[in-house]
């Protein structure tokens, strides 16, 4: 995909913390151009999903400045951030029993109006994302009895619902099995051809990242240790010194490099 | 239209629940009696023949006090819907988060202190409900800007023993021979002393604040998703949540200041809406009005004439509420109470 140069999000010294005397987010800066595919690589608690909360406008007391496009992001409501940037969580622990169909057109909350009142435009962006994500065979279905699986795929349909420009996808295969990681990370990457938007994800797994972004940000204790492509950032000595763990790269039959884990440090 | 028709029917049934409730008490009126009375009463006519008394005991003590049941029961109903689905919790109600008590300390304190001032009751139940819920919201609020589900849920329980203890504390205060007894009997809640004066500000109060959640209904469907997806979805989660939490406190405050604390409708009835008509709010809030409307009025009817005397009706609502809330419980999957 041809790549706009333009900076659509534009992170500066970004710094935050839930207590004054420990932060979470120790300065990160980058740029995040249009219609890029990211992937935050970094360990549990290295700050990724926090990094998130910000760039979704949950946070908003953080130091340092986010730019979506030229307009500062804290200064943005929640409806407008919504427009523009579309969240998948980890999870999501259903409580009541809201149909698949339902549950996706939540995701037309920032568009649709103060009663819930769904437009044609609402329910196309609903058929839609649906289609897109294979969750069309199950609309008619409460949310708690999907598998995992399609449990994921609804989430995923119901943020492509909100027609947003920028994709941020928070671990979206962590819960999943063999079988169901391949069919969400394929979605994955179907839907950042198709739908031209900037894509932002956190990943656990090196091979994940070589295979699925054009760029690649690794973070560390809340900070920025490497940021560039998949290919020549991500090497022996990285996964040594900020996961802990001693790998060996081999090239596959193709070709492809691959890092098998060898032992933890 | 099945709902149209799904609502006419509900509408049947308490209007026929409402016309058994008016034949029921110690006083006997002969039940054709009964309907020539509202007839002539609600188009002016001349009153039919009847014996003395009869008519006033009707309009004047069995009428309001239905009207006040059904009013506490609907708001109970969808204040306990409105909560769990706020708190994304099915085990809160407005009593858990300390509503209730608050209110009642409130109410408590106009009776001893205030009982010459009119509405002084009315105001401090409010008042109180409202102090007590903040309290409780303030204590549990994140300091990154969202309130997490359980610590309010436990910080609604800290505060709902602590107002609970100082209603303990009132009654030491009170009068022994009639304000003790008084406070008593208020605080196991009771329809027996409501007449046309008392429904005063709770006839408006209640069917305001019960439409305007109606209206907004949708929002709970997003609120029920958790703080987090609902403020990356769009919204304001704060403001929604304060503009729900507010009405509950109004809805349900007016109804403890005349009434007293009525436990388990909050609880048990929205659980009863959701499995009739799914998860929706916009069907779960009038069903949920409609069925605790219905569930007061059996319990008050009960309280009013299994015995000889009056029970609290608060107590009524405790013995069919607790093993039906058991039942429900024991039914549904682990994962939801989890």
């Amino acid at each position: 995909m041809e790549l706009n140069n333009a900076p659509h999000i534009t992170i500066r010294d970004l710094k935050f913390g839930y207590s004054k005397d420990s932060l979470v987010l120790k300065g990160l800066s980058c740029e995040i151009k249009v219609g890029e595919k990211v992937a935050i690589l970094g360990h549990n608690g290295a700050g990724k999903t926090t990094f998130f909360n910000v760039l979704a406008g949950l946070i908003r007391n953080y130091e340092g400045s986010v730019k979506l496009n030229d307009a500062e992001l804290k200064k943005l409501d929640r409806c407008g951030i919504a427009r523009k940037i579309a969240l998948v969580p980890q999870k999501h622990e259903p409580l009541f029993p809201f149909l698949t169909r339902d549950f996706i057109l939540m995701g037309r909350y920032s568009s649709i109006g103060l009663f819930g009142n769904p437009s044609d435009k609402d329910l196309h962006s609903v058929e839609k994302a649906a289609q897109e994500t294979g969750a069309d065979r199950f609309m008619d279905r409460p949310y708690n009895t999907l598998s995992g699986g399609e449990m994921q795929l609804a989430l995923i349909a119901r943020s492509l619902a909100q027609d947003s420009e920028i994709l941020i996808l928070d671990e979206p295969s962590t819960h999943l099995d063999f079988r169901n990681r391949f069919i969400v990370m394929d979605l994955v990457k179907k839907i950042s051809e198709t739908r031209k938007v900037t894509l932002l994800m956190s990943l656990h797994e090196p091979n994940d990242v070589l295979h699925f972004a054009d760029r690649v940000i690794v973070m560390s204790d809340g900070r920025i240790v490497a940021d560039g492509k998949p290919y020549e950032v991500i090497n022996e000595k990285l996964l040594a010194d900020h996961f802990g763990i001693r790998v060996k790269a081999i090239s596959n039959d193709e070709g492809e490099l691959v890092f098998k884990a060898i032992a933890a440090i | 239209m099945r709902r149209a028709s799904k609502y006419a029917l509900f509408t049947g049934i308490l209007l026929g629940l409402i016309y058994f409730s008016l034949n029921l008490g110690n006083f006997h009126i002969a039940p054709q009696k009964i309907l020539a009375i509202l007839v002539s009463k609600i188009f002016q006519t001349p009153l039919p023949e009847i014996a003395k008394y009869e008519d006033v005991v009707l309009l004047s003590l069995r009428l309001p006090r239905i009207i006040m049941v059904l009013l506490v029961g609907a708001s109970l109903g969808v204040a306990g819907a409105v909560s769990q689905g706020i708190f994304r919790n099915p085990l809160v109600s407005p009593f858990i988060l300390g509503v209730s008590s608050g209110a009642s300390f409130g109410a408590g304190i106009a009776i001893v202190y205030f009982s010459q001032i009119p509405y002084a009751i009315d105001v401090l139940a409010a008042l109180g409900g409202f102090v007590a819920v903040m309290a409780a919201f303030l204590i549990a609020r994140h300091p990154g800007g969202f309130t997490p589900r359980l610590s309010l849920v436990l910080s609604g329980v800290i505060i709902s023993s602590f107002f609970t203890s100082m209603v303990g504390i009132l009654k030491y205060a009170a009068d022994t021979d009639t304000q003790l007894p008084a406070l008593t009997f208020w605080m196991m809640g009771s329809f027996g002393s409501i007449d046309w004066n008392s429904l005063n500000p709770v006839i408006y109060v209640i069917p305001v604040s019960l439409l305007l959640m109606v209206v907004f209904s949708w929002q709970l469907n997003i609120l029920s998703m958790g703080d987090r997806e609902a403020s990356f979805l769009g919204m304001e989660t704060e403001k929604w949540k304060a503009f729900f939490l507010f009405l509950v406190v109004v809805s349900v405050g007016s109804g403890v200041a005349r009434c007293g604390v009525i436990g388990w409708v909050g609880l048990v009835i929205p659980h009863i809406a959701r499995s009739i008509s799914g998860p929706n709010h916009n069907d779960v809030l009038p069903l949920s009005a409609f069925l605790g409307a219905a569930f007061l009025l059996v319990a008050d009817n009960i309280a009013r004439a299994a015995t000889s005397g009056e029970i609290p009706v608060g107590i009524i609502t405790a013995i069919i509420g607790t093993p039906f809330f058991i039942y429900f419980l024991r039914k549904r999957e682990a994962a939801i109470w989890s």
